[in-house]
């Protein structure tokens, strides 16, 4: 698999073209540095492109046009990335093969619609529409309490001073009244002029045919944008952990940490980290999975989770409510005993070959292909070979180096408290 | 062995019972790079009263589910995560109504953690011990799902609508019934259930299909089994009504979850079960997925900002057809609904483009080894077999037929579940 790159002026355009796949995927990402004001207008913005376009001016019939395109799917994400914040409009459709002629080509062009042809009226979004969509934005922030596990993160987060990664992802309640129609359009125009863009495609594709399309259609004049550092600046090592705590009416409680980061060499960012966070608490068989869950019964799921480009690494688990101390016991002493040296080679092999499976398996996948190549734009991150090479060269040594520049810092526990009312 | 071609999918399955009653189902697949094997019992949370050496055996609920977890602990071999930890492989498990799954994922190593895996299920260790320290972790699991409120929602959707039926039951149990197993329940289940000849094992990956089929039979016949035997399920006759009309839950939620139920008895149909199936995931479709007037509507009237998540429950004797949303306006939108249900009107257009979505996604579920893998599982255990020709059947599907089954549903014979915020 080798993936194409082209310069197309104002846009880059990466073809991967692959027999693996009965479709054909197109991602179109849009990046920019993270602003805490403006991540309610980017949720707002893709919810909004996909409603409805000029053409098809509600969302059932741009739904029914889909359908009709063999079920087209399409899908809106945000998602951040250290410092930048990524909007990403992707698409997938039935290979020619599959449907009648040219299902390619109207499918790109219904994509470009949705893109480039907004219900707009007098420079402005739909008012009546927006409401549909701020509501719809509202309900997402609002359920996020139903969600234990992610509140209690973005709990423990929300504690951090002004940080990308302590900003709410699901967007901001009072900023919703402040946006109306015509400031969306204007954002949304800033967004094609000033975001860089990069378009991924995957499939059995005609190269020149797919150039074609895009040239005549993806409408982007801006040529210089500005660029950012991913790298979150790091936290300074708590001399004390921080400790937050809140009470709820829950029969799990939740419990947290975060760990900072502290002078890591670039090969440890992308290699190293890996590994450590995989023994640590990446699955089934880690170190915490089994001395918090298995040898103890404290908890049904416990897990840790690196965000190398924030320079913080996560520590949550679901526990029985009065078991927060024996479990932060627990997971002091199994950081300590990574830094001295506690574990065996063998540990760090199967960590190490769980690294390996991942990278490898991630090509099967159209939006695992993507995220592969797209780190090599974003991270400058390697080919999957020279990865895999590099993860085992890892040692014992290695990790225990890394040990020593993982500091806790801060812990949130959702407490659980049976509230017997009902 | 036997080549099972799908038509108009350009795919093949390969097939073959061995001489101890074990099905086996092969899917090649020369551009993965991962594998996906799975090895199941049809042994699911279903399955409480059943003859035992001529005995009839009442089990505890939730032992299918315990089970699960046990079947991982043993005596003679290597802890099974730490194994397949080895060549990066992951392993899993997960207990549904009608059966219990294992499963490994991994680019390495396929027939020796294939072996691996047949070896593991069916050679476990029961304790005493190990029994008891599971309760803690089982509990656990059963307090994180009390505080999802969809998940109480859909556990109140069966048991309010099924009287006898199992499907009425949660998979995972309650506390009280998890404290009730013991070592020789689990051995009874275990004997009963886990012979070859109620299992299959489904190999989807990368590998050669001749010489993998030759190590999984030079496995099994290094094994003795006892003799097959007929298994006893009790039969249950249910009522058609519901058991429970209307109930409001109040829960810790901002937003309230309302679920809409309709109860269908399959005999009421002289149609194959998986036609029908399809018919009912059409009708319910066209009448509230989001290409559908209802769902414009209710969007426009600001009761649901999401579109209606249509699930199809199908518990062997009845059809739950649920339609469920998150909204504080549900006495609204169960208005709406009735009135839909009044007054039906499916033309033949709106039937030829849910075609085309049924026939896009068959031929998407071949994307993905994994999604194979399950399709594979779920054919066997609601069909006990392969459909070859599922293309030609959803392109068969017709008006006149679509409209005989709308005029045998009962659509009062209904309920309706609502999860409030407190």
């Amino acid at each position: 698999m080798t993936c194409e790159h082209i310069n197309m002026g104002a846009y880059n355009l990466h073809i991967i073209n692959t027999n693996a796949f009965k479709t054909i995927t197109i991602d179109i990402n849009f990046r920019r540095q993270v602003v805490k004001e403006e991540i309610t207008k980017r949720l707002l913005l893709k919810n909004i492109l996909l409603d409805s376009t000029k053409r098809y001016p509600n969302e059932r019939e741009l739904i029914i046009e889909s359908e009709k395109l063999y079920d087209l799917k399409l899908i809106s994400s945000t998602t951040r990335m250290g410092n930048y914040t990524n909007l990403s409009f992707k698409t997938r459709f039935l290979n020619d093969k599959y449907t009648q002629k040219d299902n390619t080509k109207k499918s790109i062009e219904f994509m470009m619609d949705i893109l480039f042809n907004p219900n707009v009226e007098n420079n402005s979004f739909d008012e009546k529409i927006l409401k549909k969509i701020k509501e719809k934005v509202a309900k997402n922030i609002k359920t996020l309490k139903d969600n234990k596990v992610k509140y209690a993160i973005f709990k423990l987060l929300e504690n951090i001073d002004n940080k990308p990664y302590s900003y709410n992802s699901y967007g901001y309640l009072e900023d919703l009244d402040k946006i109306d129609g015509k400031q969306l359009y204007n954002y949304y125009k800033d967004m094609l002029d000033n975001d860089i863009i990069d378009i991924f495609v995957v499939g059995e594709v005609d190269k020149i045919e797919i150039k074609e399309i895009l040239k005549n259609h993806f409408k982007t004049r801006v040529y210089h944008k500005p660029k950012t550092d991913i790298l979150v600046k790091e936290l300074e090592i708590a001399k004390k952990i921080n400790k937050f705590r809140e009470t709820d009416d829950v029969n799990q409680s939740q419990l947290t940490f975060l760990a900072t980061l502290n002078g890591l060499t670039e090969f440890e960012r992308k290699y190293t980290i890996m590994v450590y966070n995989e023994l640590l608490g990446g699955s089934s068989n880690s170190i915490l999975f089994n001395n918090v869950r298995e040898e103890n019964s404290y908890a049904y799921y416990i897990n840790s989770d690196q965000k190398n480009y924030d320079n913080i690494l996560l520590i949550y688990s679901g526990i029985e409510p009065g078991n927060s101390e024996e479990v932060t016991k627990l997971i002091k002493k199994a950081l300590i005993d990574i830094e001295k040296g506690k574990i065996t080679e063998e540990q760090v092999k199967s960590a190490k070959e769980t690294i390996i499976s991942a990278i490898k398996s991630t090509l099967d996948t159209p939006s695992g292909i993507i995220n592969t190549y797209y780190a090599m734009i974003l991270v400058n991150s390697a080919d999957t070979e020279t990865r895999i090479e590099n993860i085992n060269k890892i040692t014992k040594e290695d990790i225990i180096k890394l040990a020593n520049k993982i500091h806790l810092h801060s812990t949130y526990l959702l407490e659980g408290v049976k509230n017997e009312s009902n | 062995m036997k080549a099972i071609n799908l038509a108009h999918i350009n795919e093949t399955i390969y097939y073959e019972k061995l001489d101890n009653g074990l099905d086996v189902y092969l899917y090649p697949k020369k551009t993965a790079y991962n594998n996906y094997v799975t090895f199941t019992t049809k042994f699911g949370s279903i399955y409480n009263e059943f003859s035992y050496q001529d005995k009839t055996i009442k089990t505890p609920l939730g032992i299918a589910h315990f089970l699960e977890h046990k079947v991982f602990a043993q005596k003679n071999r290597e802890d099974p995560s730490q194994f397949f930890a080895k060549s990066g492989a992951l392993s899993n498990a997960y207990t549904t109504f009608k059966n219990t799954t294992y499963l490994f994922s991994g680019p390495k190593n396929i027939i020796e953690n294939t072996l691996y895996l047949l070896d593991f299920v069916q050679d476990p260790y029961f304790s005493d011990e190990n029994i008891e320290s599971e309760k803690g972790i089982i509990t656990q699991e059963i307090h994180m799902c009390d505080d999802r409120p969809t998940d109480v929602l859909y556990e109140h959707i069966r048991s309010n609508t099924l009287h006898n039926n199992h499907f009425k039951d949660s998979i995972i149990g309650d506390v009280e019934d998890i404290n009730s197993i013991n070592k020789k329940l689990l051995e009874t289940c275990y004997t009963t259930f886990y012979h070859p000849s109620n299992m299959f094992l489904v190999v989807a990956g990368n590998f050669d299909e001749n010489q993998i089929l030759e190590a999984i039979k030079n496995n099994q016949k290094s094994k003795k089994f006892a003799k097959e035997k007929k298994i006893e399920i009790k039969k249950v006759k249910e009522k058609n009504s519901v058991v429970k009309k209307e109930q409001i839950i109040k829960l810790n939620t901002n937003i309230s979850k309302c679920a809409y139920n309709i109860k269908v008895n399959i005999n009421t149909f002289d149609i194959d079960k998986r036609k029908l199936n399809i018919y009912m995931y059409i009708i319910f479709g066209i009448l509230f997925d989001d290409s559908s007037l209802f769902d414009q509507e209710a969007k426009d009237k600001q009761l649901i900002t999401n579109s209606m998540y249509i699930n199809i429950l199908n518990c062997d004797t009845h059809l739950i057809i649920s339609l469920i949303n998150e909204t504080n306006k549900y006495k609204e939108l169960f208005q709406m609904i009735e009135n839909k249900l009044k007054n039906i009107n499916i033309t033949l257009e709106d039937l030829e483009r849910k075609k085309k979505v049924l026939i896009s996604n068959e031929i998407f579920s071949f994307e993905n080894i994994e999604i194979v893998n399950e399709m594979i599982i779920d054919s066997i255990i609601f069909d006990n077999h392969i459909e070859q020709n599922i293309i030609d059947i959803i392109k068969k599907l017709n008006i006149e037929e679509l409209n005989s089954i709308v005029s045998k549903i009962d659509f009062d014979n209904k309920n309706t579940v609502i999860i409030e915020a407190k």
